[in-house]
């Protein structure tokens, strides 16, 4: 731990003191290494690569900061850093789409910042000008510093409502680009969420019901949503909407007292989403790049096999473990447990509709190269990447203390079934849709959002035309001033020979009668 | 020591119609002798009071009585030093200029005047040096030529007519009280119809010379016809005579009920003039016309100040007044001169000849504006310290909204008609070129009056602190 | 106990800038030698100057000075912690924009009278800063009106002098009405020195209209240069001055001397208590913050980027003045410390509007396209700067910021921060589509009109050195805001000393 505080301001430190921190850090920094190292490949060609690995530095460096942090102020600066250069990831292809992203990005990104600067503002307040973690920690919190901090970190996180970014956003930002943010920046928001709110404060358990609704409308939204649309890097991203959704159910449970028995599930799977979510969205990129001869469907099929939670994967254990804790009795009163493990049942067979989904939808792009590209290193130095995630991906469940026993948890049958009806289920749905053709008509699908209007229409707000004016009044001075004139003209002798004996008179009279 | 502050300016005038070719020396002498007597004269009665003459000794009421208080040496002092100033000029710009050889006794004959006027305590003797002080003026403004002679014709007929006015006023008064003496009169007055009109008809005729509104329609016109250095001893000097004269009658004659009765006037006209005089300065094409209207402005403060003195009975406000009075003297002295070596090397009297002025002429723009500076109140100058201390009396008469709103609006104007000036002087795009190489003395000249108004300032506690003993 | 000369050290401060610039009055125009080591002469003995007396005043001593002047009002001068904040700010910030302007007046005409009045008018700004009670003040007050008046018709040219007429219209208007409040209060209490929790408490309760009618009017007159709502008129038009003199203007001397003002008389002539008393500090800060908001929703429209940067100003200003208003320790710290990193902020902003102007000729905000590649420097800085605005950390402005924000707070006024969040929304919605234009859009067409300025670097390094230093600053204020030798801690230690008295 690296203590800043005669430095900087009082509490400023850096280091990885809890596990949480660790857990996180480790996650980000594999998923940031990758992403750099694919970059190396992916981006050789991009016109504009000094300002990209600019941006790329700059928010890899405001994510680890984050993480480090020891104070809420250092968590601001690296989570403002991150967000803001972020931008620069976005729009990187230079693309009108990609401008349209970038835009709707960068307006809620400051307004992010913003609200996230107000409770900071009023937690610092609460916290009598301490800004460390563990002083926070005793100070209780208020409805409005909550809305706040929800808000502000949500928004980065993307659970919905506050998700519209995302769809836009990722298919935009080149391969590596969308996988830090799907992987390692979403998950900044989520750091953010568990840390800036106590866990057991009485204040937040109320929101806890709320926030446990939210997450599965989140969850299922994003499946329903990602039905719709046929590009694979919007599957994903509302694949990540949907993943975020759990997670935020996992957050809010670990807000309830009982947060070490969470802890450990969450960031078993916010690491295992990470680099799952990291790998898919880097296949994508060189999926979209080229034709690939068919073995490198290994690539797509192992992370999202792990987040269909198939058995024996690491998706498995994570999910196994959250069904656990919900049917447990640390769920807040006013959530039934049932229609929770039910939820998480049907949420499953959404999950794996989903990636049926995407797998079509990846291989009717690859259908549109007609030759097959020559596999030369840079593919490979690719695929490498993703192959280098896809190992940790499986390394994750049997190696990692964390996830190990719930991994060894999932090894009995009963389990083994439970794991496997609803992907079955899914598979059977999807198959019976394709057979029987189940269709919208097709003006629903690919549209666009309706953000995007909404962010231009808050564009021509804050870049006004034209804009109220204060009326001018004019008078015709000159005018009445010609007009005096020519009354005026006259002998000044007789002029005022006559105001004398005007005022004489006058006077002398007033005199008399006052 | 009084006998040669009137001894030195009538031998050297009466000299110089002997010998013109030295005049502009004898002139400068005389003025510089002066102008050390009278600062001795200051001291000396700082030290022992106000001192008193009569002349040939012969007793009071009968014999010629002059009387120094302290403001009188002051305006002695103000006055013998502006005349030597306005020599200095004169004489540095006297080839130029070709101002005639009457310029010089008759300026000194017009310090004499004023010297006198400044003494006098009694009202015969003041109507003789009003009469003297008048013809002077009225042949000073003659000197510039052909043109002139239309103002000034009409300055001498009204300046007559206003001397006639007083003087009825005198014979009204002596026929009644028998009495000239200003303490002897001030002694046996009875406020009464007949006291009234006499006043009514001194104050109507020293309105008239003092140029106060509403009678002021002779001033821009002669002021400005004359040549420069003229104008800046009419403007200073010449229009306070006659306010002196009325401060002294309404102040030291008129009963309490006749003063209360005639404060709304006077503060009434000189709002007026005010604010009538600051619209045309802000309105008159041409420049010498724009410093001769802010003299009508000016005096307006004067003319309030009298009226509120007359209505509160504060030595402050009266303290405010004079200090009007000698910071506008140096003031528009500064201004005339300024604005007169302008108007001569770029030729031409309307207002854009300033045009890049502050290019070609900076050190008289630079005066212009030290002095308008000035004119308006910033502070630290003279008329900061006057409009301070008229707000103070003010303030401690609980006067709180009218009339400092009053001031707040007559400030805006003269700042407006101001930098009216100045701004034109900025303009680069299209100066106009001097018609020579412009001099430096002169500017110079016109700059240390506009110096000296500010200097004013540092010596304001010592100065209020005088006046107000005076009220 | 300090020497006998030490007494004289807040004459010699002023006389430091005054001094040269009289000097430079006389200078003719070839004499660019000796003029230039006329100024930064007086630059270097002013910092040195400033720094004896900073070490002094950080020891707890105070300077005192003064001259008879009026009858219970002497001429004040005094140097305490306030007054070092805004000598040091100004002092500091004068080294940078002369620098800047010998590289940006190049070869232009009237350079003598240019730099003479530049010394007149940063040697008003540190007497103003010095001047030890409110006559002191207004007069200092009056004469930063007469010496930027020809800095900012400088051009000659027809819009400029309608601007300088308007300009004065407004500061002169503005100076008649806090002559008059200063006047009517004079009349109720006289003006004695400044001094912490102010001299007017005794006569609160006897006096209350009075004082309040007094407060009005120095508002009012204070309010015109600190560019309060309805009084600002004058800022956008003062943009048509070169470069230096709108980053004079702007950041260091008028509108701070408003700003300043505020202080001084919410802290040192009403105090807290009595402000509180008589409920003033409630409708100046509800004015400042309508003025935030006003600003920064007008410097959306505005296409010129000198104007949007006026603009900004109004808003930024105003958030010192919010700071003081709220009546609150850590608020004024904000507010304090606002008034310092605004005034880097702002600068650093102008001189890259000035280098954008002098290199390219570029003075639209859609001529901007691409600028980055072409001056990367200058666009950091202005990218830098503009963050700051907005408030992102780690930045200066953010400090500021989060010390009003924490003020806010502590001093119940949540409406307050809920200002703070909406005027960094437009701030943003302000800045950011610059600093797009400036990296991500490509360029259109040619510039309006390029100059070569310097074989190696994007432009003269005279304009480019000044800018930097101040960007630097920005960053260093931000990060090592608690350090010992920052603003902060300083604006600390002025509220340590403002809030203690008894």
């Amino acid at each position: 731990m690296i203590d800043l505080s005669s430095w900087l301001w009082p509490g400023a430190g850096l280091g990885l003191v809890t596990e949480l921190q660790q857990v996180w850090w480790y996650f980000t920094l594999s998923l940031w290494c990758v992403a750099g190292i694919f970059s190396l490949s992916f981006m050789a060609q991009s016109a504009h690569k000094g300002r990209y690995w600019l941006f790329f530095c700059l928010s890899f460096a405001g994510n680890m900061l984050l993480i480090a942090a020891l104070d809420a102020l250092s968590f601001y600066i690296g989570f403002s850093v991150m967000s803001l250069s972020a931008y620069g990831l976005v729009v990187d292809s230079g693309s009108k789409a990609a401008r349209r992203a970038g835009r709707l990005y960068l307006q809620l990104a400051i307004i992010g910042e913003l609200l996230l600067f107000a409770a900071l503002v009023l937690r610092a307040s609460a916290a009598d000008g301490q800004y460390d973690w563990q002083s926070w920690q005793q100070v209780p919190l208020d409805h409005l510093t909550i809305l706040l901090t929800i808000l502000g970190l949500g928004l980065k996180a993307g659970f919905w409502p506050l998700h519209i970014w995302l769809p836009q956003a990722h298919p935009a930002a080149p391969a590596p680009a969308s996988a830090v943010l799907s992987g390692a920046m979403i998950k900044a928001g989520i750091l953010g969420l568990i840390v800036f709110l106590p866990s057991g404060d009485p204040q937040l358990q109320h929101w806890i019901p709320y926030m446990i609704t939210l997450g599965f409308i989140s969850a299922v939204f994003g499946v329903l949503a990602s039905l719709v649309y046929r590009q694979p890097k919007v599957i994903l991203a509302y694949s990540s909407v949907s993943q975020v959704g759990y997670i935020v159910v996992l957050v809010a449970l670990a807000w309830t007292n009982h947060a070490a028995a969470v802890l450990p599930v969450l960031m078993a799977y916010a690491a295992h989403h990470a680099v799952a979510k990291g790998a898919l969205f880097l296949y994508a990129g060189i999926s979209g790049k080229q034709r690939l001869p068919a073995y490198w469907q290994l690539l797509f099929w192992g992370p999202a096999l792990a987040l269909m939670a198939v058995p024996f994967s690491g998706g498995a254990a994570i999910k196994t473990g959250l069904k656990s804790l919900l049917s447990s009795d640390l769920l807040p009163g006013g959530l039934n447990a049932e229609i929770l493990t039910t939820l998480l049942s049907v949420g499953a067979i959404l999950t794996a509709l989903l990636f049926l989904h995407l797998a079509v939808a990846l291989q009717r792009q690859q259908r549109e190269y007609q030759h097959k590209a020559d596999p030369g290193l840079a593919l490979y130095w690719q695929g490498a990447c993703v192959v280098l995630l896809l190992l940790i991906l499986i390394w994750l469940p049997w190696y990692w203390q964390p996830m190990l026993q719930l991994s060894q948890y999932t090894l009995a049958w009963s389990k083994i079934w439970g794991l496997s009806w609803p992907l079955l289920a899914a598979v059977g749905i999807f198959m019976l849709g394709r057979w029987q053709q189940w269709r919208l008509p097709a003006r629903y699908y690919d549209r666009n959002s309706p953000v995007l209007a909404w962010s231009l229409r808050l564009k021509r707000l804050y870049q006004p035309q034209r804009q109220w004016q204060a009326p001018v009044f004019k008078f015709n001075w000159r005018g009445i001033e010609r007009a005096c004139n020519r009354t005026a003209t006259g002998s000044v002798v007789g002029f005022s020979a006559l105001v004398i004996l005007v005022l004489l008179v006058l006077i002398t009279l007033w005199q008399y009668f006052a | 020591m009084i006998i040669v502050l009137l001894l030195v300016p009538l031998l050297s005038a009466l000299l110089m119609l002997l010998w013109p070719r030295i005049a502009p020396l004898l002139a400068l002498l005389s003025a510089a002798v002066s102008s050390l007597f009278a600062a001795k004269l200051l001291l000396q009665v700082n030290e022992q009071g106000t001192l008193q003459w009569l002349l040939a000794g012969w007793p009071t009421g009968l014999a010629i009585s002059w009387q120094a208080d302290s403001l009188s040496c002051l305006l002695i002092l103000l006055c013998s030093i502006l005349q030597l100033l306005v020599g200095f000029y004169a004489f540095a710009t006297r080839a130029r200029d070709q101002l005639s050889q009457g310029f010089w006794p008759l300026s000194t004959l017009l310090q004499l005047s004023l010297t006198v006027l400044w003494l006098s305590r009694d009202l015969f003797n003041l109507y003789v040096c009003l009469e003297l002080l008048g013809l002077v003026a009225v042949a000073l403004v003659s000197l510039s030529g052909g043109k002139a002679f239309k103002p000034a014709l009409n300055y001498l007929l009204l300046s007559l007519f206003g001397s006639l006015c007083y003087l009825l006023g005198v014979v009204l008064l002596y026929a009644v009280y028998g009495l000239l003496d200003i303490k002897g009169l001030a002694q046996a007055w009875q406020a009464d119809w007949l006291s009234s009109c006499a006043l009514l008809l001194m104050s109507l005729g020293l309105m008239l010379k003092a140029a106060l509104w509403p009678l002021h329609a002779w001033l821009p016109a002669a002021h400005a016809a004359a040549p420069a250095p003229v104008s800046a001893l009419l403007s200073a000097l010449v229009v306070k005579g006659p306010l002196f004269i009325l401060c002294l009658l309404w102040l030291q004659l008129a009963s309490v009920q006749q003063a209360q009765l005639v404060a709304p006037l006077f503060a009434g006209a000189g709002l007026a003039a005010l604010l009538f005089g600051g619209w045309s300065a802000l309105r008159t094409p041409f420049i010498k016309n724009l410093v001769a209207y802010s003299t009508v402005a000016q005096l307006g403060y004067a003319t309030l100040a009298l009226g509120l003195m007359l209505k509160f009975d504060q030595p402050l406000i009266f303290a405010a007044l004079w200090l009007f009075v000698l910071a506008h003297a140096l003031a528009k002295a500064a201004c005339f001169l300024a604005v007169g070596e302008m108007s001569a090397t770029l030729g031409g009297k309307r207002l854009t000849i300033v045009k890049g002025a502050s290019q070609t002429m900076p050190l008289a723009m630079f005066a212009f504006a030290v002095a308008g500076g000035s004119l308006i109140g910033l502070p630290p100058s003279g008329g900061f310290v006057a409009k301070w201390a008229l707000l103070q009396g003010l303030w401690l008469q609980g006067e709180l909204l009218l009339w400092p709103l009053a001031l707040v609006l007559a400030t805006l104007l003269s700042a407006a008609y101001v930098f009216r000036v100045v701004v034109v002087a900025f303009d680069r795009a299209d100066p106009v070129a001097p018609d020579f190489a412009p001099q430096l003395l002169p500017q110079w000249l016109a700059l240390l009056p506009a110096l000296a108004v500010w200097a004013m300032a540092m010596f304001s506690e010592p100065l209020l602190l005088l006046l107000r003993l005076e009220a | 106990m300090s020497p006998f000369w030490l007494s004289y050290l807040p004459v010699a401060i002023i006389l430091s800038s005054l001094l040269p610039g009289l000097i430079i009055f006389t200078l003719k125009e070839q004499q660019v030698k000796l003029r230039i080591s006329l100024n930064l002469l007086g630059v270097s003995v002013k910092l040195i100057l400033v720094l004896i007396m900073w070490q002094a005043v950080k020891a707890g001593d105070i300077f005192y000075f003064s001259l008879p002047f009026l009858p219970g009002a002497d001429l004040v001068l005094q140097g305490d912690a306030l007054s070092l904040l805004f000598v040091v700010l100004s002092s500091v910030l004068w080294l940078a924009t002369t620098i800047y302007a010998i590289g940006y007046l190049e070869n232009s005409p009237l350079r003598s009278r240019f730099f003479g009045y530049f010394s007149l008018c940063v040697s008003a700004t540190v007497g103003l800063a010095l001047s030890g009670n409110l006559v002191s003040f207004l007069l200092f007050y009056e004469l930063l009106t007469l010496a930027t008046f020809p800095l900012v018709v400088h051009r000659g040219t027809p819009q400029s002098l309608a601007a300088g007429r308007r300009y004065l219209a407004y500061t002169l208007s503005g100076g008649l009405l806090l002559l008059t409040g200063v006047a009517l209060l004079h009349s109720v209490v006289q003006s004695p020195q400044f001094i912490p929790g102010g001299y007017v408490s005794a006569v609160v309760s006897e006096h209350a209209m009075l004082l309040k009618l007094a407060f009005a009017l120095m508002i009012g007159g204070l309010g015109v240069k600190a560019a309060l709502l309805p009084l600002h008129g004058w800022l956008p038009q003062a943009m048509v001055a070169p470069a230096p003199v709108s980053a004079l203007l702007h950041a260091v001397a008028v509108v701070k001397a408003g700003a300043f003002g505020i202080i001084r008389l919410v802290y040192d002539v009403f105090g807290v208590d009595s402000m509180q008393q008589l409920q003033l500090a409630e409708p100046l800060m509800l004015l400042a913050a309508a003025t935030i908001l006003y600003g920064s929703w007008r410097a959306l429209a505005q296409q010129d980027i000198k104007r949007r940067l006026a603009y900004s100003t109004i808003s930024q200003v105003s958030y010192i003045t919010v700071g003081v208003a709220m009546l609150g320790p850590l608020a004024a710290v904000g507010g304090l410390v606002h008034l310092v990193h605004q005034g880097v902020m702002k600068i650093t902003l102008f001189f890259c509007a000035g280098n954008y102007a002098e290199t390219l000729g570029v003075h639209k905000i859609r001529e901007l396209n691409g600028a980055g590649r072409r001056m990367p420097l200058t666009s950091a800085a202005f990218t830098l700067a503009a963050l700051g605005m907005i408030g992102i950390p780690p930045s200066a402005g953010f400090i500021s910021k989060w010390y009003l924000g924490l003020g806010a707070v502590a001093t119940d006024n949540n409406l307050m921060l809920m200002v703070f969040v909406l005027s960094g929304l437009l701030n943003a919605g302000y800045f950011l589509p610059i600093v797009y234009r400036l990296w991500f859009l490509p360029q259109r067409g040619s510039w309006p009109q390029e100059q070569r300025l310097s074989a190696s670097l994007e432009t003269h390094w005279m304009l480019l050195l000044p800018m930097l230093f101040t960007a630097l600053l920005i960053i260093l204020m931000g990060l090592f805001a608690s350090t010992g030798v920052s603003p902060l801690s300083w604006a600390q230690l002025i509220v340590e000393r403002e809030f203690s008295y008894d």
